[in-house]
């Protein structure tokens, strides 16, 4: 909205009053200047609406619009049918300092694991981890952040045998492998950061058998990966494999609860899943 | 569009001074400009379109509400915060409990079809791990809907009626239920039996979900006891969502 017409007629002949060259010359220092760019502090929200009949865009910003204050919003009106809409390959952009640059995911092992049985639905009573025989191996698909960079994976257990005859020789060992739509695996640890040759990563030796009980307390290990995983779900499956303790003094039943992973670096909102 | 010049550059000399035209056009240039300090409405028969340095709009009530598109390459940056829903959005998803579809886990008690779970009429149960894809992070569920049949006919109503419960599971698989609760006692077998059409049971929840901490879980046991028949179909439950505020990882 403009200024109103200082005359209404101009017409040669009669002079430009002093005040009504006064008005002109104040009007251009108000008006928005596009060109140059500049700071205006409305008293009044500057509206842009579209004259009847015609319905493209009313502004087109060829660079960036930046909200600086905190209220500022993009609002589309309630129920109105307008959207915010992505040209191709476009998302929500998050800033280096937002909550959900960095990701973590629980997955839980029950959610795959064995037949399990509760009682009415007032009891957890018989609600059960994994638990494989000693030697024995299972897998479990996990699901990681689409365009992350995966730093770690914990894996949570319980040992629930005492191992009062000592340590098991060969401990749990797991690692994470992505797998391709033809079924090829490839490790995502190397020797480099402890792994061994084909990316398992062993339980540290305790100190005893009771040290390894821990009482049945939970315990962890972390498993770090390289240099973090730019993670591809549009090309892989991301499987966590682990294998249960073996060799002298080995008992099995490590219960083996989830596994929680650290994903970072996201810098936008696409589809996460 | 840009305003013409009133006249070519160093068209103001000697005594051709300033007519009335050039200052009617001044004045309508004046009229149709937009005032950056007063503010207003202009009415727009075509974009405004601002390249260069962009624009900063620093007021904390700016608001866009004709709708936003970006050109590919164009982005919207959040900041902090998360793109904002309001007024906050609804949703419900279904789990079905079709075994091939989510992986339910069959006790001796229980077998599917294709159609759901079959139940045995035991005392068993069985727990249902809820596909991590179907709970929205960091919501309100406000409710968790059974949709069930009676698969057979009854003498009478089953001295023990299915129960279901809503259960979530820490990183140590601790389990803390939620909510629990079993069918209410129909008037009959035949109000039981409802010609084998599908029923419905609702555990009323009021749960923030938190998937970087929980899974969560579904319980259930069949009928059981004096009257109980096998055959009872459970097809799905359906979670159902409010306070979603925003659009953060689901």
């Amino acid at each position: 909205m403009g200024y109103a017409p200082v005359r209404i007629l101009w017409v040669n002949g009669l002079p430009v009053l002093a005040s009504e060259m006064d008005a002109l010359d104040g009007e251009t220092v108000d008006l928005i200047n596009f060109d140059l760019g500049g700071t205006w502090t409305p008293s009044a929200p500057v509206v842009w609406a579209s004259a009847s009949g015609y319905t493209g865009p009313v502004f087109n910003v060829l660079g960036a619009v930046a909200l600086t204050s905190s209220g500022g919003v993009v609002r589309t009106p309630s129920a109105s049918g307008k959207r915010i809409v992505f040209g191709d390959g476009d998302y929500y952009e998050l800033d280096a300092g937002h909550p959900g640059i960095t990701f973590n995911r629980l997955d839980s092992f029950v959610d795959g694991a064995a037949a399990i049985n509760p009682t009415l639905g007032s009891s957890t009573t018989g609600l059960a981890e994994i638990a494989v025989p000693i030697g024995v191996g299972f897998s479990k698909v996990l699901r990681p952040h689409h365009g992350a960079t995966w730093t770690q994976v914990t894996v949570n257990f319980k040992v629930t045998n005492a191992h009062s005859s000592g340590a098991p020789a060969t401990l749990p060992k797991v690692r994470v492998v992505q797998v391709d739509a033809t079924g090829a695996k490839t490790p995502l640890k190397t020797v480099a950061s402890g792994a061994d040759i084909n990316g398992w990563l062993s339980v540290p030796t305790p100190a005893s058998g009771s040290a390894w009980f821990n009482s049945g307390n939970p315990q962890s290990l972390v498993y770090t990966f390289d240099a973090g995983v730019l993670l591809d779900t549009s090309r892989y499956v991301y499987v966590l494999e682990v294998v249960e303790e073996s060799g002298t003094n080995a008992t099995g039943g490590t219960a083996w609860e989830s596994a929680v992973g650290v994903m970072t670096a996201i810098s936008d909102t696409r589809a996460p899943q | 569009m840009r305003n013409d010049y009133l006249r070519d550059s160093n068209q103001y000399y000697g005594p051709n001074v300033p007519v009335a035209s050039d200052f009617g056009r001044l004045d309508l240039a004046c009229q149709r400009g937009v005032r950056g300090d007063a503010g207003g409405t202009s009415t727009l028969q075509g974009p405004i379109s601002v390249g260069g340095q962009g624009m900063t709009l620093s007021s904390t009530t700016t608001k866009i509400e004709g709708g936003v598109s970006t050109a590919e390459g164009g982005r919207l940056h959040v900041g902090t915060s998360w793109p904002q829903l309001s007024p906050s959005r609804t949703r419900s998803l279904v789990v079905p409990f079709r075994r091939n579809a989510h992986s339910v886990f069959s006790k001796a008690s229980f077998s599917s079809n294709p159609y759901g779970v079959v139940g045995s009429a035991d005392s068993n149960g069985l727990w249902v791990p809820i596909p991590q894809r179907l709970i929205h992070d960091a919501v309100n569920v406000v409710s968790v809907t059974f949709a069930f049949r009676v698969g057979v006919a009854h003498a009478g109503v089953p001295a023990t009626l299915p129960g279901f419960g809503f259960v979530k599971l820490d990183a140590n698989s601790v389990a803390t239920i939620i909510a629990s609760g079993s069918v209410p006692t129909p008037g009959s077998a035949d109000a039981w039996y409802n010609h084998g059409d599908p029923q419905t049971f609702a555990l009323t929840l009021g749960v923030t979900t938190d998937t970087k901490a929980h899974s969560y879980l579904i319980s259930w046991t069949d009928e059981s006891g004096s009257n109980a028949l096998a055959g009872n179909i459970y097809h799905s439950a359906t979670l159902a969502y409010n306070g979603i505020a925003d659009l953060h990882f689901p």
